[in-house]
């Protein structure tokens, strides 16, 4: 049963780490592009402010929407929360990576106490760590809606008829808009797989919990 | 295997530190191994002691804490119970 089980655990492991770790990448991928994107933005509100062609109340009011200022501010709200998605994930991805360690250090040799000794391992850590997985859902979907928009916002700038584009610049908007939805989508699918891990691991929780009546019943009757 | 501590039920920590002793251990190793610190450990160690679970040897100038036959049904017990929760639970998948 423990070979049977040790299995079992080694594919769980593997698909939770596979989870982080793409969330780690597309983590660290939304912070760069909503910091290049915010930045882009910025350094346009700036040239306008030297050419004095904003900075009055009603030319910014004019100008929305989109104006650059308001896309600058989105992508410092997207760098934000990328950031804070960022964290979140990489604060899951450190201690799984140890317990994937020690089971690869075990692997073939576990034996039924090294199995159990890992599953309380990991049960520890999923007690730790549930908050953070709650927040990184947060997080990976408000930075998810935020790609959205941005990618809505590109494709109605680039569909207006002013927008004209050399073969180039019609390749990078497309790229930059392609980027915008994969990484709006990844933000909006990964929690999903989290929340599938946390209820696997919330029933596990909640089945250690009973266990514990007869534990006790075991170790105060000695 | 090295445990946070803080985060594990008190009969987690029990079984823990059961299953290290089984050969003989220092109060020392129980500590780094178990990630507790000394005073908590020595909490553990006297209560598992005063239930028969852990007994002191002495081997040579030290001591060594060794786990004893009478904890043995609250081990297969714990064994079962944590493997069976999670094999009897749908598996996580990508």
């Amino acid at each position: 049963m423990a070979e049977k089980i040790a299995i079992k655990f080694g594919r769980e492991l593997n698909s939770f780490f596979s989870l982080t770790v793409i969330n780690v990448v597309f983590s660290g991928m939304a912070m760069g592009i909503s910091l290049s994107f915010a930045i882009v933005n910025a350094l346009a509100v700036v040239d306008m402010v030297m050419k004095g062609t904003i900075f009055t109340f009603s030319s910014v009011i004019a100008m929305w929407p989109p104006s650059q200022v308001f896309l600058a501010f989105l992508g410092i709200v997207a760098a934000g929360l990328s950031m804070k998605w960022m964290i979140s994930s990489a604060e899951i991805l450190s201690e799984i990576d140890e317990i994937k360690q020690d089971y690869a250090d075990e692997s073939g040799k576990l034996d039924s106490d090294g199995l159990t000794s890992l599953i309380v391992k990991t049960i520890a850590y999923y007690r730790g760590k549930k908050k953070a997985i709650k927040r990184l859902g947060l997080f990976s979907r408000i930075g998810g809606i935020c790609f959205l928009a941005n990618a809505a916002l590109a494709i109605n700038g680039a569909l207006t008829p002013s927008a004209g584009f050399g073969a180039i610049g019609l390749a990078l908007v497309l790229t930059s808009i392609l980027l915008n939805i994969a990484i709006g989508i990844a933000g909006i699918i990964i929690p999903h797989f989290f929340s599938k891990y946390s209820a696997t691991w919330e029933y596990r929780l909640n089945e250690s919990a009973k266990a514990e009546q007869d534990f006790k019943k075991m170790v105060e009757g000695a | 295997l090295r445990l946070k501590t803080g985060r594990r039920t008190e009969y987690e920590i029990y079984w823990e530190i059961l299953s290290f002793c089984k050969p003989g251990r220092t109060f020392t190793q129980i500590v780094g191994r178990c990630d507790l610190n000394s005073k908590i450990a020595q909490e553990y160690i006297e209560f598992l002691s005063s239930k028969g679970y852990l007994a002191k040897v002495p081997e040579g100038e030290r001591n060594l804490y060794k786990t004893t036959v009478g904890a043995g049904e609250f081990m297969s017990l714990f064994t079962k119970i944590y493997q069976e929760l999670f094999d009897n639970s749908p598996e996580f998948k990508l």
